[in-house]
């Protein structure tokens, strides 16, 4: 019976992930250089179905940072070469899951990640830490708000939830202590609405 | 020159070389901001905003134009 469930399970991904687009198109660094338009290149890369642990989102809106010029300078990563994926920080809805995935498609979430300047990015987050990040940050799967409901979160949000609340700013939380605000996405409601497109 | 006639310096920092002052600094980030002190603000640019993809580099220019106020979006 089991077996028959998973047997199930696994050709829904597989038809979930057959919905997919083949190609996304990604910002690239292709020269080291802090001058951001001759670093890098939008590239037509090719999205992978998702690993265990992953999710692919398609991105809704982006931020724009200070670091995205210092990465594309080679600032963060020294020795590594181009061509690499730039972009730290976005918000989208999930299109396609893992089987461990802590989201289900058609969850709306912001995350930060290395190459968020994509239309599609795969986000890898297992339940205990994020694996291929830098930041190895804890994960936590649901929201938290203080006392004056601003979202004090996680560095995996879903939105739709709670795009009522009037300011927003997104903390990783580790270990129930807030350690690193990595997202300021916006104080009002309205700020969500524009950014989200149709979420 | 503010800082010479004051023998004042200005040093940067990389983030993650402090991990274990993160999170009191946040916590004061995070009490500001309750408190009203400083506001959450988000930039989706000049003239109706940044739009598609194509727009990410336009949104790192006006980063560097220093006449965003908050944090700069560009919707896909």
């Amino acid at each position: 019976m089991i077996r028959i469930i998973q047997l199930f399970r696994d050709f829904f991904i597989f038809y979930r992930n057959m919905t997919l687009p083949r190609l996304s198109r990604q910002w690239l660094v292709h020269k080291l250089t802090p001058d951001f338009r001759s670093a890098t290149r939008l590239d037509d890369v090719e999205i992978k179905p998702p690993g265990k642990y992953e999710m692919i989102v398609k991105n809704v809106a982006v931020g724009v940072s200070a670091n995205d010029v210092n990465f594309a300078a080679g600032a963060y990563l020294p020795g590594t070469q181009p061509p690499f994926p730039i972009g730290f920080e976005a918000v989208g809805t999930v299109a396609a899951v893992g089987e461990k995935s802590i989201a289900k498609e058609g969850d709306h979430v912001a995350y930060v990640q290395n190459g968020a300047f994509g239309e599609y990015q795969t986000v890898t987050m297992s339940p205990n830490k994020n694996r291929e990040g830098t930041l190895k940050l804890r994960v936590h799967t649901g929201p938290k708000f203080d006392r004056n409901r601003n979202l004090v979160s996680i560095n995996f949000v879903f939105l739709k939830r709670h795009r009522h609340f009037c300011k927003v700013i997104l903390v990783v939380v580790r270990r129930g202590v807030p350690s690193h605000i990595f997202l300021g996405l916006g104080q009002t409601s309205d700020d969500f609405q524009i950014q989200s497109g149709d979420l | 020159m503010k800082l010479l006639m004051k023998s004042a310096s200005c040093n940067g920092f990389m983030l993650f070389h402090y991990p274990q002052m993160m999170p009191s600094a946040f916590e004061n980030l995070r009490q500001l901001l309750d408190s009203g002190k400083i506001v959450s603000k988000v930039d989706n640019g000049p003239d109706g905003g940044f739009h598609g993809i194509e727009a990410i580099p336009d949104g790192v220019d006006y980063l560097y134009s220093k006449k965003s106020i908050g944090k700069i979006i560009v919707n896909l």
